[in-house]
């Protein structure tokens, strides 16, 4: 407690004068004796003494005084400091991002912690109304205008945080106005670990802060492009208060290369590891070290296309073909009238119109490649040994017993030849990307060798890391995923491998947890990463006006409540009291009197 | 004179006379037998005749017969001085009424008393010392001025009763009868006050006047006791076991004040205020022999 004017406290001095007043009222009755003597020294009466002590205390002085100490108290303008504020409406906006998973020292995690702060604050601010909002990139509103303040607190103690990120300050003024708006609340209090340093003045943000992290902050996969397989970018992020070393793993799901990194505290590392050999479309990185928030520890991506190749088959079939083909990918045959990832023309003359990705297996294109008389052939010879087709290849081991001639385009690649024809060769339009391989596969050992799988491979290989079609970005949870071109959606699987309800828009899909889902459509499987954002993986650097760092520390507000009116108020109704007592006696002795 | 005492007691007052027990000296011839040898007709003793002796007196049938000249004494019939102590301090105006209004009707009554009888009558009233007296004389003509020294007495300061003894005996030349009277209610001064009348040959009777209060005092609650005298007070709860704790003190008092005047042969007579007056004088100091 305070005072504001506490020179007035020196008006209390006034309460002596009252007691000597009172002290020198003859209270006393006289007894004049001839001879003190007698008087002197003589044992004090204890039921007589009490009567005294009854006279000293008089009531009525004492409520006197009292008066004049709680009007001293009035003119002093006391103030009470107080973490208690009734309130008419309270708004309490929690964070429910995903970094608010985060344990704290206690074992709690921040989430926790501020459901514990936010009753804090109920019991510190009843409030007639409260309103909760869960703040993240996808506010919720989790009650409204709620009186009752157990349902508040159950509520409170049912919510669990997101998988999103942080939302921005007007997602949050948004979700605040679909409750009333700034304005309509008495105290709107923010219990965040984000930044948000530019709330508005109407909000009082509390941070919650606590736990330790290292966290994968960015993850992306590119063809390599100098040799086979692929690249990781890989940033790793060092929160903690220490320097750690720590092992990154990537996987594709059968393959996987991992790196040890040295993080100094307080920053971050750029890595790129290369992962050669991998043919995998859904990648996923770890990080292999224990902190406080492990979500951030992994993260996926995938090549944003459908899993199987589709794969458009003109001529007859062939079953080792098929054979090859399906050991190298899992693919779809769809209709030639349709767009593919791979078109296969076996024995049969193309048309020229087809564009993208097209094997040519003893097959020709209108006007473009023609095929002549069969000749027997003799060894078969690598043109260019290094290159991308024959990887894993011994040209020496390739047989073909007979070829046609024929007629490729002047700037096409010859990879094998016999005889001087071609049996391999490669070329690129403008729409096209087109492999050549020349014999019937029944006059040739492919059938029977390893190569023909190994060949296919290569040439898929460069199918999957063609751009165009594929998307390098991730999505974050809570992000809208872009389902629009994909087909008619058949089902949804979610990363724990459950079949999830549609999504009731063919245009968006909202993932609301990490992970890989897998979106079937009639145009295929789509794999989709999610993670978490990165910005959840940064602690909030601690405000001067915040606790530092502990869970359940946060400052309590203080709040200073004018004492004056109440102290003025009693003093009034001891006077009244006093004025009452001192009449009721005064009559009393007029009607003993009488 | 009907202001302290009315006729029919004075009346009755006048068919007595006070009685001593010693013979105390008056100049002046009177009803009482002096110490000297006198001209009365009661014969006392003889004596070896001396120089200068007057020999009327000499019993010439006794030299007839021894040859030796003895002279006859009489006995000497003279006034007795009758000296009023009155003690007129604060404290005699306690009681109801007050114990100088008491006191001063009974010295008015012994006053008038001795006067009747020829007897020589001085007032003297004191309080921390000897106040404006009136010095003993006779005649019915003393008595007015007896009656208004009395009746405007004033009950004031504190109590000396030694130093007014002794300023008594330096007024007064004879011995005579003392009446002291007062409380007698002070600590200190009271056994050297009577010794030094005693001393002189005085004949000392106390008329002790109490008010009521004083022997059997009541009250409750607390109370400041003040000295009337001093304006010392105590403050006490007054109850059962206080007032208990004075009667004894009280009474060890009065012990010690009659122990020490029946020691010195002084009649102590204890009279509370609420005692008639009459009843006083024709009763308890007739009784006790001071007057008949």
């Amino acid at each position: 407690m305070m005072f504001a004017a506490p020179a007035a406290l020196y008006f209390a001095l006034s309460t002596l004068v009252l007691m000597v007043l009172a002290l020198l009222r003859p209270r006393l009755e006289r007894k004049n004796v001839a001879a003190l003597f007698l008087w002197e020294d003589l044992k004090h009466d204890a039921r007589a003494r009490k009567i005294h002590f009854r006279q000293l205390l008089d009531p009525l002085l004492l409520l006197q005084v009292l008066s004049v100490f709680l009007l001293v108290g009035t003119l002093a303008f006391p103030l009470l400091s107080s973490t208690r504020q009734r309130l008419s409406a309270l708004a309490i906006v929690i964070d429910g991002s995903a970094s608010m998973r985060t344990i704290t020292e206690d074992g709690r995690t921040r989430y926790a912690v501020a459901v514990e702060e936010a009753k804090a604050i109920l019991n510190e601010n009843p409030a007639l109304t409260t309103s909760v909002i869960q703040f993240s990139s996808s506010p919720t509103i989790l009650a409204e205008e709620v009186r009752s303040r157990p349902l508040v607190v159950r509520t409170l103690d049912a919510s669990d945080p997101t998988w999103n990120g942080a939302g921005s300050i007007d997602s949050l003024v948004n979700a605040l106005s679909a409750v009333g708006g700034l304005r309509a609340f008495d105290r709107i209090v923010f219990l965040t670990d984000g930044e948000g340093n530019d709330l508005p003045s109407e909000m009082e943000r509390i941070d919650i802060t606590g736990g330790e992290n290292l966290a994968i902050t960015a993850f992306s996969i590119r063809e390599n492009p100098s040799s086979d397989g692929a690249i990781a970018f890989v940033e790793v992020l060092n929160d903690a208060e220490s320097d750690r070393e720590v092992t990154v793993r990537i996987s594709d799901g059968s393959a996987q290369t991992s790196v040890a990194v040295y993080l100094v505290s307080k920053s971050s590392e750029h890595i790129i590891i290369p992962f050669p050999n991998s043919r995998g479309t859904v990648f996923s990185v770890t990080l292999d070290v224990e902190d406080d928030l492990a979500t951030d520890n992994e993260r996926y991506f995938a090549l944003d296309r459908p899993l199987d190749l589709r794969v458009r088959w003109i001529g007859p079939p062939n079953r080792y073909l098929s054979a090859a083909l399906g050991a190298v990918t899992p693919f779809t045959l769809i209709p030639a009238a349709e767009e593919a990832d791979l078109t296969i023309v076996h024995q049969a003359m193309l048309p020229a119109s087809y564009s993208g990705t097209i094997l040519l297996v003893h097959a020709g294109i209108q006007g473009v490649v023609t095929l002549g008389d069969e000749r027997d052939r003799g060894t078969v010879t690598a043109v260019l040994s290094s290159h991308r087709l024959l990887v894993g290849l011994e040209p020496a081991d390739i047989r073909v017993f007979s070829s046609p001639q024929a007629n490729l385009p002047e700037d096409a690649t010859v990879i094998l030849q016999a005889d001087g024809e071609p049996i391999l060769a490669t070329w690129q339009t403008a729409t096209q990307d087109v492999t050549f391989l020349a014999p019937r596969l029944e006059l040739t050992n492919l059938p029977l060798a390893v190569d023909l799988p190994l060949l296919i491979r290569n040439v898929a290989s460069a199918i999957v890391r063609l751009p165009g079609t594929l998307a390098y970005g991730w999505t974050h949870t809570g992000d809208p995923v872009p389902l629009l071109g994909r087909g008619a959606i058949e089902s949804l699987v979610g990363p724990d491998g459950r079949e999830m309800p549609l999504p009731s828009s063919d245009l968006y899909f909202f993932p609301d947890e990490p992970g890989v889902y897998r979106l079937t459509t009639d145009r295929g499987v789509f794999p989709l990463a999610v993670n978490i954002p990165p910005s959840e993986s940064t602690s909030a650097s601690p405000r001067e006006t915040s606790a530092n760092g502990f869970a359940g520390a946060a400052q309590r507000r203080q709040y200073w409540i004018d004492l004056w009116p109440t102290l003025a108020g009693l003093a009034a109704v001891l006077l009244i009291v006093e004025l009452f007592l001192r009449k009721r006696g005064s009559l009393r002795l007029r009607r003993g009197e009488a | 004179m009907g202001y302290l005492l009315d006729e029919v007691f004075l009346q009755r007052l006048s068919r007595l006379q006070f009685m001593t027990k010693g013979r105390l000296g008056g100049r002046l011839s009177g009803i009482h037998v002096s110490p000297r040898a006198g001209m009365s007709v009661e014969f006392a003793d003889y004596r070896e005749y001396h120089p200068g002796d007057d020999i009327r007196y000499v019993d010439w049938n006794i030299y007839g017969r021894l040859e030796r000249l003895l002279v006859k004494s009489f006995i000497h019939e003279s006034d007795l001085p009758i000296y009023i102590l009155v003690d007129v301090s604060a404290s005699m105006r306690l009681g109801s009424p007050p114990k100088i209004h008491y006191a001063a009707r009974l010295a008015l009554a012994l006053a008038h008393l001795g006067l009747r009888s020829m007897d020589r009558v001085g007032v003297f009233p004191f309080a921390h010392r000897l106040l404006a007296s009136i010095p003993a004389q006779h005649g019915t003509s003393h008595i007015r001025r007896v009656h208004e020294t009395l009746s405007s007495l004033k009950a004031q300061d504190e109590t000396a009763f030694e130093q007014s003894v002794m300023e008594f005996l330096s007024l007064t030349r004879e011995t005579g009868l003392v009446l002291v009277i007062s409380d007698l209610l002070f600590p200190t001064g009271i056994e050297e006050g009577m010794a030094r009348l005693l001393y002189r040959g005085d004949e000392v009777a106390v008329l002790q006047i109490l008010a009521p209060e004083e022997m059997e005092p009541s009250g409750s609650g607390t109370a400041q006791v003040v000295d009337i005298e001093t304006g010392r007070f105590v403050a006490l709860n007054l109850g059962p076991t206080t007032l208990a704790s004075y009667k004894e003190r009280f009474k060890a008092h009065q012990a010690r004040l009659q122990s020490f005047l029946e020691e010195q042969r002084i009649p102590l007579f204890t009279i509370p205020t609420a005692k008639p007056l009459e009843e006083v004088v024709f009763g308890t100091l007739r009784e006790a022999g001071i007057i008949r």
